[in-house]
């Protein structure tokens, strides 16, 4: 038993050396959503509080994302959300792939898909409501239609 | 009161054929007054064969059913007809649909290298049709 535990604790060690390449975190993106576009204040806060972390550069790791094998999960689910959407590359989006993402935005949020369970449970206040989750979508909804007026 | 029974044997099988051809047009929809979404029949027998069992309004599938219904495509706003275009043209260009768990269950299911082209092609053709870009 103590031999076990010995080995996992040795374990744990060694892993800490095998870099989890963290995406990096840019905090100014002059290309960005907000920094572009005018978007409602109550949207901003949720988008900011909910989505930002993964759908931007602007990630904020908590000290645990640190820590392997958390580091891991991490860096992958940053690099696959900002590889998904990408809020602070938003200005530099054809109005195509905006309403593709836009379109994106309104399932995924109101069919309850995103913000991942993990991260909610690990962030207080990310979680949305429903009626958070209806005010995005009919947000990013308006704000496609927007896009196309003809 | 055998012509009303023979009337109504009439119209039931009208009715019958009426409902027929209704399913046959799900994918080819010919919605009157939605000019922007056409499906030639190539691209519609791709559909039919690899997507349209996930992909529709009745589909089981709950999250094939949520992001995509290939016989409500023609109903769509603009801007939401674009954003499923353009996610279709991406999704099999990536190689991410149909899912590969599917596959592995009914190999027939994947795209073939001309397929995914056809697909592709007819969806971003349809987009700079419609967005003009």
């Amino acid at each position: 038993m103590n031999k076990l535990l010995v080995a996992l604790f040795a374990v744990f060690v060694i892993i800490q050396f095998i870099p989890a390449n963290l995406p990096v975190i840019v905090k100014k993106n002059r290309d960005d959503l907000m920094a572009t576009v005018h978007v409602p204040d109550n949207i901003a806060q949720m988008l900011k509080t909910s989505c930002y972390d993964c759908h931007s550069n602007e990630t904020s790791y908590p000290w645990y994302s640190y820590v392997a094998p958390v580091s891991f999960l991490v860096s992958h689910d940053t690099r696959e959300g900002r590889r998904k959407l990408n809020f602070s590359i938003w200005n530099n989006l054809s109005k195509v792939k905006k309403a593709k993402y836009l379109d994106n935005i309104t399932e995924e949020v109101s069919e309850g898909e995103m913000p991942m369970v993990i991260y909610t449970y690990l962030h207080s206040g990310s979680k949305l409501s429903e009626k958070d989750r209806e005010e995005i979508a009919a947000w990013a909804d308006n704000y496609a239609e927007s896009l196309f007026d003809d | 009161m055998k012509k009303i029974i023979l009337l109504s044997a009439m119209l039931f099988t009208a009715a019958i054929f009426i409902s027929i051809s209704a399913t046959e047009d799900i994918v080819n929809n010919t919605i009157p007054g939605n000019e922007k979404y056409v499906v030639p029949e190539k691209v519609q027998a791709i559909i039919e064969n690899k997507c349209f069992d996930c992909h529709n309004s009745n589909s089981k599938n709950m999250k094939g059913k949520m992001k995509l219904k290939f016989d409500k495509m023609a109903e769509l706003k603009t801007h939401k007809l674009i954003g499923k275009l353009d996610n279709i043209s991406e999704a099999v260009t990536e190689g991410d649909m149909p899912p590969k768990k599917a596959i592995k269950k009914y190999p027939d299911l994947k795209l073939t290298a001309e397929e995914i082209k056809t697909l592709s092609a007819w969806s971003n053709g349809l987009i700079s049709k419609i967005a003009g870009e």
